[in-house]
């Protein structure tokens, strides 16, 4: 009980960091420029970055299909606690989603 | 109705009935304005002004004041309690569908000036002012006095020296007149004026916040920098000082000296625009070295940076909710050059003090590569900033500038700003929509050759990164460049080009094609 705590928190502090680097680095503030390719073509940049980091921690830690949605969880009530919109949540949560989901160890 | 749209409000609600002062109510019904501008004061001091606007006004329409003495009331009472906006609004309307009334227009002028509508404020002047309102207002300092301002933030320099002696002759002994006159005088040049109105200044105001804060700038610009950062004190003295500011501040005690902070936990709050956050953040070592700890509030968009180049330092948004029970004072940035004893030969880390990140670094590295042609200079350029500045028509460059630039030098540009050009040129990239924050445009900085900015944020970028950059800027204009020759005392990196008269940017473009030519021939040369 006490490691499966001690795990849920270290999952808990990787998702929230995961969201808090994609707020300093394309803030809520900025979501108005992804009607434009450019906008899109930055956030892609920096999820590419973000993905490798969820990547690694996914392989470091072994998380099981539990621990993939909480990750997901977290991570998505830390970019609406930056105030980013519905739609921008809900697509990037989805796209967490589906990438720890896809993605099989080697 | 028409009030809640004047008051901003948009929606009309019923107002409360608020218990005006016998006095307030014996003015209205006496249609007397003198008198209730009189006993207004104390209640606008200490009630929520909007909704007791809205009742003011209705209580002297019931007490049928005439369409006149209204609009005069109305236009007094916005400008008076900061609804500038509609005070500007309201007596526009009034005075293109009536006779002019100076009152009525000096009040239009005033809310424009204050509002930084700047362009719409001299269109007020350009529209009105023919020779029969210039002597309807021969006897106002304060018409004088705001004209000049009018005319020296929208780069009117004849017209703005005119009002100013206007206003000097009419009122030479008003801490207004006399504190506008005395910097419009130094940003002139005219030092025979500045020195005999500061001269007064200093005998007859030496208490005077407003004057002495006004000072400050011209001692520092005259590289006095230890007077100049005492004086800069003054702005807490100020009766707008706290208006800025995070009311959550002043429940603790503000450092005066380096002493009330070293070994302490203070809240450092960052003031005045961007540019001067990233200029003084140059300090944050030495916080570090002598606070206990510190968190550092400032702008968002910069945030990212300085949690990269000062890892383990506390950066939060401007405004942020703090537990003052785990802090002892606080300061404020621009206080810190005089806590630190700063003069103009001991200016912390003039060199750089910023690295660009490298997920930055890589991205707008392939970005550049992409676009740009091989072999040519990547020269970074802005020539407009925020209109909202008080001075950005003196500092901002017309476009035709940059095109000027771009015909004689053959390189790649890159537009460092986020707003766009009006196109034209097939040798400007703009990257704006993906300048997400100052990470990025620090990242693109560092691909550029060099950068050649008028004086906005990335000037300060661009030094703090240590970057090759060269400064276009106003004749005598902001005291952190000095007032001559080529360097400054806070970038190494920035190279500055000013402006031999007051308006002659055609010397300085000259001056940076001259440089460019120069140093590209060097590099083409391998040097």
């Amino acid at each position: 009980m006490v490691i499966e705590l001690f795990f849920s928190n270290k999952i808990k502090v990787f998702a929230e960091g995961v969201a808090d680097k994609i707020s300093l680095q394309f803030p809520s503030a900025q979501e108005n420029k992804l009607g434009s390719k450019g906008g899109q073509r930055r956030l892609e940049a920096i999820l590419e970055t973000v993905m490798e980091d969820i990547e690694r921690f996914r392989c470091e830690e072994n998380i099981g299909w539990f621990g993939k949605a909480r990750l997901a969880n977290f991570f998505k009530w830390r970019l609406i606690e930056h105030g980013y919109s519905e739609g921008f949540v809900e697509a990037l949560t989805k796209g967490v989603v589906h990438y720890l989901s896809i993605k099989r160890d080697s | 109705m028409i009030f809640s749209k004047l008051l901003g409000g948009g929606l009309w609600r019923p107002a409360l009935s608020f218990p005006w002062p016998k006095e307030v109510l014996d003015a209205i019904a006496a249609r007397d304005s003198n008198r209730l501008r009189g006993e207004l004061g104390p209640v606008f001091k200490d009630n929520a002004q909007t909704e007791l606007l809205e009742q003011l006004f209705n209580r002297i329409r019931a007490a049928s004041w005439g369409k006149l003495e209204e609009a005069r009331f109305v236009a007094w009472a916005l400008f008076h309690t900061m609804h500038l906006e509609g005070a500007y609004r309201n007596s526009l309307d009034y005075l293109e569908k009536n006779e002019f009334d100076p009152e009525i227009f000096l009040h239009a002028c005033l809310a424009a000036y204050h509002a930084n509508r700047f362009i719409d404020a001299l269109a007020l002047l350009k529209r009105f002012l023919n020779d029969d309102v210039v002597e309807s207002f021969k006897d106002s300092w304060e018409f004088w006095v705001v004209s000049a301002l009018i005319y020296w933030a929208t780069a009117e320099y004849d017209d703005a020296k005119e009002a100013v002696l206007k206003a000097i002759a009419l009122r030479s002994d008003d801490p207004v007149t006399l504190g506008n006159a005395c910097t419009i005088a130094f940003e002139m040049g005219d030092m025979v004026i500045y020195e005999s109105l500061r001269n007064k200044i200093e005998s007859s105001y030496p208490e005077c916040a407003e004057l002495q804060y006004a000072m400050a700038f011209c001692d520092l610009a005259n590289d006095n920098y230890p007077a100049g950062f005492e004086r800069m004190e003054w702005r807490y003295k100020l009766i707008e000082a706290g208006k800025y500011m995070n009311s959550q501040l002043f429940s603790l005690p503000r450092c005066v000296s380096i002493n009330d902070f070293i070994g302490r936990r203070v809240v450092v709050t960052a003031e005045q625009g961007l540019g001067d956050t990233i200029m003084i953040s140059r300090y944050i070592p030495l916080l570090q070295e002598v606070t206990q700890h510190f968190v550092l509030q400032c702008q968002p968009e910069v945030i990212p940076l300085l949690a990269h180049c000062f890892p383990g330092v506390e950066v939060v948004p401007l405004g942020k909710k703090f537990d003052a029970t785990k802090f002892d004072a606080w300061v404020g940035t621009m206080s810190l050059p005089h806590m630190f004893g700063t003069n103009i030969d001991n200016v912390p880390a003039k060199g750089g003090y910023f690295s660009i990140p490298n997920d930055y670094h890589k991205y707008w590295g392939a970005r550049v590569a992409e676009v740009s042609r091989p072999g040519r200079p990547k020269i970074g350029v802005t020539w407009s900033g925020s209109p909202t500045h008080r001075a950005d028509r003196r500092r901002s460059i017309s476009f035709d500038k940059i095109r000027i630039l771009a015909s004689r030098i053959d390189a790649d540009f890159f537009s460092l700003q986020t707003a766009l050009s009006p196109g034209g040129l097939d040798n400007l990239y703009e990257f704006s929509d993906e300048l997400a924050t100052m990470g990025d445009t620090a990242g693109l900085i560092g691909q550029m050759d060099i950068v050649v900015s008028i004086d906005t944020s990335i000037i300060h970028l661009a030094g703090a990164i240590g970057h090759p950059t060269l400064l276009m800027l106003p004749y005598r204009y902001e005291w952190r460049w000095g007032l001559f020759g080529e360097s400054n005392h806070w970038y190494e990196s920035v190279k500055v080009m000013r402006q031999s008269t007051y308006g002659d940017w055609d010397s300085v473009i000259d001056s940076v094609v001259e440089i460019l030519l120069s140093r590209f021939s060097m590099l083409a040369n391998g040097d």
